[in-house]
């Protein structure tokens, strides 16, 4: 059984990439380490923890919120500038990704490097048009980000802040799972503009239903441009079963993931009607 | 490696192995309320108060409140001198076998200071990461609110 | 004594409360030896294998280890872990190690070393080889002809037939149950099947072990039953009794999962090996994998009745998985037929069971003890008997429930303990309950009675369900508790208890008790429990027994002691001792003479005739009054998502007297919470190996504060004669309703019956043809 032998506390952003280069996949970065320590993964045997590195903090920029890689999950929820943010849909999806004790020592960019195909944030950034800034100067939109359960394209990169566009957008989140405290049976996230009772730059995306977070384009080209009635709302339940792949697991059937996806997504894009 | 921690008021220095968590920690310096239950950071009996903040120590690394103030439940009151939040949950049944008790007194305490006038709901909401398998959390979450009244109110209920 | 009571009924603080919310609460890990090991287990990953051979050297030779033991090294001693009284009914099929293993998961070989780290890392140089065996993974192949037998060994003894993998069997009848179906108008019967359910305690299993300096075993653990505990271990080791010394601290939680010795005997075994310390605490992982749950069963529940609604016939019957060992085996189903079948008269009721073997895990005691499946058949049954002949479900139950005065025949012949003679309801609040608890939830204005959705109603429907509960307060004959009081130099007491208090409050209550009697407040009591070196004899902590067996206990020891004082108290007034009032910590005469008890104390140790107050009693009974429940709740249905949400849940219950009414309620919010999981989201999920998928909190699900309905609970108290002040139990009887109140509110709602517990939303869109 591989235990951390190393912990080590760089001052900067040089130095933490040095120290992962040099052990490659034998050390990993920490931030809140909530997913490090639970997770203990294999041959892992160094923490390089992030947290003296400045890059906590939440602010905007151009319309875009921008949020420091380290930002603990209680830190961005009391931003002023993110209950506003799709009138509350965003920070609502921020609350489901953990426990209150949970969020008050993990980091939204943690979460999303853990790459769980059922991320409770994801849906709502992908959503937002969310994209990682990377210490080698890349900018990854989300959906690129994840390429499989649990993997990203990172390798020695540091995540350094999250960024995303709501551009005055609506939006309605939904979660099904067993209980309050719990990994989601399904999730859901939509946002759109809305101009002259038509919703336009609509964003689909879910959680649980493919490898990783997904969006679901066709179903947003559907809803692109048009204003909703029951019919369209129709469609879109059955667009949105086409789009996903469900797995049949412990935790529920993929029948059943599939038939909730349709009916959440149905009714977020019916509570954005309304709204 | 050598830690400095200040824990319930005093400073300290530990000795530890990278590994090790800092309930570990905790719990072998002597400070036994924080209970070790899930080791997965998914049910707060372990929850202690880093500075300021009320996390779940099963899942945070010694190494990483090193130079940082701890303060576990034994730091919020006295068996003769209990606080608002220990008295209300001492006095309206809240307590059945106590071993998810410490956790809840940290994170209601914490979250009190944060918001002195919280609803029934918010304090669901703030224990979802303290599970209870003994009171169903009635009395625990009234526990709460009557704490916050009293705190309001000037007094600690004693 | 005061007519009116001044401690006893009042919602004291319990007397463990301080050290419990200042986290100053000694449990068993919060305790370190010089030199303490730390121990860790190697688990089978087969469900059914022969271990051919094992080789604990290597891992012996690790640094810091000090003992790598297997079957070869410790004495082959079939016992059984069940905490019961003895002769236990549970077969004897358990060895402390193994050549065979049983279930994923099962014990081969254990390793004690100086740090945990050092002990991991020894599990894995340990050479071990097996022999595979086909395994019986589903409890209806457990009695094919051909069917592979789990316990072939000669030793083990007490099944009822191993051969064909029967553990225990029951065989009951009242009447003639083939003509009360005949006689019946409407018959209702259907198939029920629940679920591992696993309890969660909160603290582990965990058991710090050593050589005193007399060479005695001490035993510091997380149990129910102390004294079970010493005599059970002490066999399995073959080992005096006098030289084991249990130490019960705070427990953690154990709703009958520490009914056992699941980690004593193995704890013991290696502190006698190494003459060390010796700790072996579960991993959450090992709760959820190899500690106890509850049994699954598949229950077939048959009900007739004549159209006037009155009930000719009760047939239950029952395939119980006890998984690889037989803890519990024949008791926990007996309770499954004797504590649901007498709630409903009926001149013909027969029960039927058989308690099979199979490789998956390990089913022993969880609060209610069998009674939760029972209800979930009957009282779904009942419900769908009393719609089919047009009836009010509540008036259906109110019409056919057992009485007061009226004798129950079941129990009699089913009955655990050694009584077998029949039950007599000499206390019967369920008419208020049932009054109380419908006002409560608004039964007669919000039933929907399953009719179909109006079409423009949306997705959500709510619907009403109820159903009706007993238990019973100890085991009818077969318990035993004592208590001894003494009185202190200050005039405060101690109170000596043999009985383990859990959680559930019971040195809170049975110091109430004591109080009342000897007319001080509550402080005045120092409680001392669960030692068996230095307290009384008591069975322990199952069975809802402590409040009414060892409650009768204090009151007796007290009552002894008060009689003492009031002697002593005459002789110093010059009164008739006969005439004395014993209250607010003095004796008084009628004539205004009175002496303090701080002044009695200080004459019976210093003064001229020198005696000590202490006060014994000791009781047992063959007498297990029920406590009486009424349950109802709302719920609403998402028929588009499938899911059940509660909303209100009321617990009308007659416990005979609310002792201290905090406790009470407690007790019962907990209960409910619990079956409200096994309603709903609970169940231990295993691979087609046999191994259990979900081994977590986030993946099996219990109950968070955010997921609960208001729950309404209502106290009724008619008062039980032979117990303590009136009181019965209330520590188990509420968590048999849920589920059957769920799945019946369920049925009002959407006209559906789900017979498959949890009740997910897979399930319930199945039925209502969506999926």
């Amino acid at each position: 059984m591989t235990r951390l032998r190393e912990y080590l506390r760089p001052n900067t952003v040089d130095q933490a990439l040095a120290a992962k280069q040099e052990r490659g996949t034998t050390a990993r970065y920490l931030a809140g380490g909530t997913d490090l320590v639970v997770f203990k993964p294999a041959d892992v045997t160094c923490a390089i923890d992030i947290t003296r590195l400045d890059l906590a903090g939440v602010h905007t920029e151009n319309g875009a919120l921008v949020i420091g890689a380290t930002t603990l999950l209680r830190d961005i929820e009391r931003h002023p500038a993110v209950a506003g943010i799709t009138a509350g849909a965003l920070l609502e999806a921020l609350r489901e990704t953990g426990p209150w004790l949970i969020r008050n020592q993990a980091t939204l960019a943690g979460n999303l490097c853990n790459a769980s195909p059922a991320a409770d944030s994801a849906p709502m950034l992908l959503a937002l048009d969310a994209e990682l800034v990377l210490s080698d100067g890349r900018v990854i939109a989300l959906d690129r980000f994840f390429v499989g359960p649990h993997r990203t394209i990172l390798r020695d990169e540091l995540v350094l802040e999250l960024r995303l566009h709501p551009r005055d957008r609506a939006g309605s989140y939904h979660k099904q799972a067993r209980s309050k405290s719990d990994i989601a049976l399904v999730d859901v996230a939509v946002t759109a503009r809305r101009e002259n009772g038509r919703f336009t730059e609509v964003r689909v995306a879910l959680a649980c239903v493919a490898p990783t977070p997904i969006r679901a384009r066709e179903t947003e080209a559907l809803l692109e441009g048009r204003a909703v009635d029951e019919e369209l709302l129709s469609a879109v339940e059955r667009s949105v079963r086409q789009e996903i792949r469900p797995i049949d697991d412990w935790r529920t059937t993929a029948a059943y993931r599939s038939h909730a996806a349709g009916v959440l997504t149905r009714r977020a894009v019916a509570a954005l009607a309304a709204k | 490696m050598i830690l400095h921690l200040t824990i319930n008021g005093r400073e300290q220095a530990v000795d530890c192995e990278p590994y090790e968590t800092l309930l570990n920690l905790l719990r072998r310096v002597g400070f036994t309320g924080a209970k070790r239950v899930c080791e997965s950071g998914e049910c707060g009996a372990c929850a202690v108060l880093v500075d300021g903040r009320a996390v779940d120590s099963c899942i945070m690394l010694a190494a990483q409140a090193d130079g940082s103030r701890v303060t576990t439940v034994e730091g919020l009151g006295d068996l003769r001198d209990l606080s608002a939040v220990q008295t209300a949950f001492a006095d309206n049944g809240a307590v059945q076998c106590g071993f998810c008790i410490p956790g809840m007194i940290v994170a209601a305490t914490s979250y009190l200071e944060e918001n002195p006038e919280p609803t029934e709901e918010q304090i669901r909401h703030v224990f979802v990461g303290n599970l209870c398998r003994c009171t169903g959390y009635v009395k625990p979450v009234e526990a709460v609110l009557t704490a916050a009244r009293r705190m309001r109110s000037g007094g600690n209920g004693d | 004594m005061a007519t009116e009571l001044r401690v006893v009924g009042t919602p004291a603080r319990k007397v463990d409360a301080a050290k419990l919310v200042t986290g100053y609460g000694t449990f068993t890990d919060d305790f370190f030896l010089p030199g303490m090991l730390h121990a860790k287990i190697l688990t089978s990953p087969h469900a059914h294998a022969r271990i051919t051979r094992i080789d604990t050297s290597r891992a012996a030779d690790h640094p810091g280890v000090h003992a790598a033991i297997s079957h070869h090294d410790v004495a082959r001693i079939p016992y059984t872990s069940a905490g019961q009284s003895w002769p236990e009914p549970s077969p004897y099929d358990q060895y402390i190690l193994d050549s065979k293993v049983r279930f994923v998961g099962d014990y081969v070989a254990v390793v004690a070393a100086e740090t945990p780290e050092a002990a991991e890392d020894a599990l894995g140089l340990i050479d071990v080889e097996y022999e595979v065996l086909p395994p019986v993974l589903d409890m209806h192949d457990s009695m094919r002809p051909g069917a592979p037998v789990i316990h072939d060994e000669p030793e083990s003894h007490g099944m009822y037939d191993a051969e064909r993998n029967v553990a225990a069997h029951i065989e009951v009848e009242v009447g003639a149950v083939a003509d009360g179906v005949t006689e019946a108008d409407t018959v209702v019967s259907e198939d029920y099947f629940v679920q591992y359910q696993q309890h969660t305690c909160l603290e582990p299993h965990v058991t710090i072990a050593w050589l005193d300096e007399d060479g005695r075993l001490v035993l510091r653990t997380s149990t129910q039953i102390p004294y079970h505990c010493r005599r059970m271990v002490a066999f399995a080791l073959d080992i005096p009794v006098r030289d084991v010394h249990v130490i019960k601290p705070r427990v953690g939680g154990g709703f009958g999962n520490k009914q056992e010795v699941v980690t004593e005997p193995l704890a013991a075994v290696l502190a006698i090996k190494t003459r060390r310390p010796v700790k072996l605490e579960y991993t959450r992982r090992d709760e959820f994998t190899i500690a106890r749950m509850r049994h699954p069963q598949h229950l077939t529940m048959t009900v007739g009745a004549r159209r006037d609604g009155s009930i000719t016939a009760t047939h239950m019957k029952v395939l119980t998985n006890t998984g690889p060992y037989g803890t519990h085996a024949l008791t926990v189903t007996g309770n499954t037929g004797s504590k649901p079948l007498p709630l409903y008269r009926s001149p013909n009721i027969r029960f039927e069971a058989d308690i099979v073997y199979t490789n998956l895990p390990i089913s022993g005691a969880f609060r209610g003890y069998g009674a939760p499946q029972g209800f979930f058949a009957l009282e779904s049954a009942i419900d769908e008997m009393a719609l089919a002949l047009g009836s009010d479900p509540l008036e259906f139950r109110r019409a056919n429930h057992i009485r007061k005065g009226d004798t129950d025949p079941v129990s009699a012949a089913l009955a655990e303990g050694s009584a077998k003679k029949p039950r007599v309801m000499r206390s019967n609040g369920l008419p208020e309950c049932l009054e109380r608890g419908s006002e409560a939830i608004g039964w007669t204005a919000k039933r929907r009675g399953g009719m179909p959705l109006r079409p423009n109603e949306g997705p959500l429907v709510r619907g009403l369900g109820m159903c009706c509960l007993m238990q019973g307060s100890g085991v009818a004959g077969d318990e035993l508790a004592a208590a001894s009081i003494k009185m202190n130099e200050d005039a405060s007491f101690t109170l000596m208890l043999g009985s383990a208090d859990i959680g559930t409050g019971s040195d809170t209550t049975l110091a109430q008790i004591a109080a009342e009697v000897l007319g001080v407040p509550l402080e005045k009591i120092l409680v001392r429990s669960g030692d068996t070196d230095h307290v009384t004899f008591d069975y322990g902590a199952y069975a809802s027994s402590t409040a009414y067996i060892t409650g009768q206990s204090v009151l007796k020891a007290a009552e002894d002691a008060r009689r003492q004082i009031v002697s002593v108290a005459g002789q110093m007034l010059q009164e008739d001792a006969e005439a004395l009032l014993v209250a607010d910590e003095r004796v008084s005469s009628s004539s205004g003479k009175t002496v303090t008890l701080q002044e009695i104390v200080m004459e019976c140790l210093y003064g001229e005739e020198k005696t000590l107050i202490s006060g014994r009693g000791t009781h047992a009974t063959k007498e297990s009054p029920p406590p009486f429940v009424a349950m109802f709740v709302e719920v609403e249905v998402d028929i588009e998502m499938g899911t059940i949400r509660p909303i209100h849940l009321v617990t009308a219950i007659d416990i005979g007297k609310a002792l201290n009414p905090a406790i009470c309620e407690g007790q019962v919010e907990g209960a409910v919470t619990q079956s409200l999981g096994y309603a709903l989201t609970e169940e231990i999920v295993l691979s087609p190996e046999g191994r259990v998928l979900n081994p977590t909190f986030m993946d099996y699900k219990i109950l968070c504060a955010a997921d609960m309905p208001k729950l309404t609970t209502i106290l009724v108290e008619d008062p039980e004669p032979t117990g303590p002040f009136g009181a019965k139990s209330v520590a188990e009887v509420a968590i048999n309703g849920p589920a059957p109140a769920i799945a019946n509110a369920v049925h009002d709602a959407v006209g559906i019956r789900l017979r498959h517990l949890p009740m997910t939303p897979d399930k319930v869109l199945e039925a209502l043809g969506r999926l």
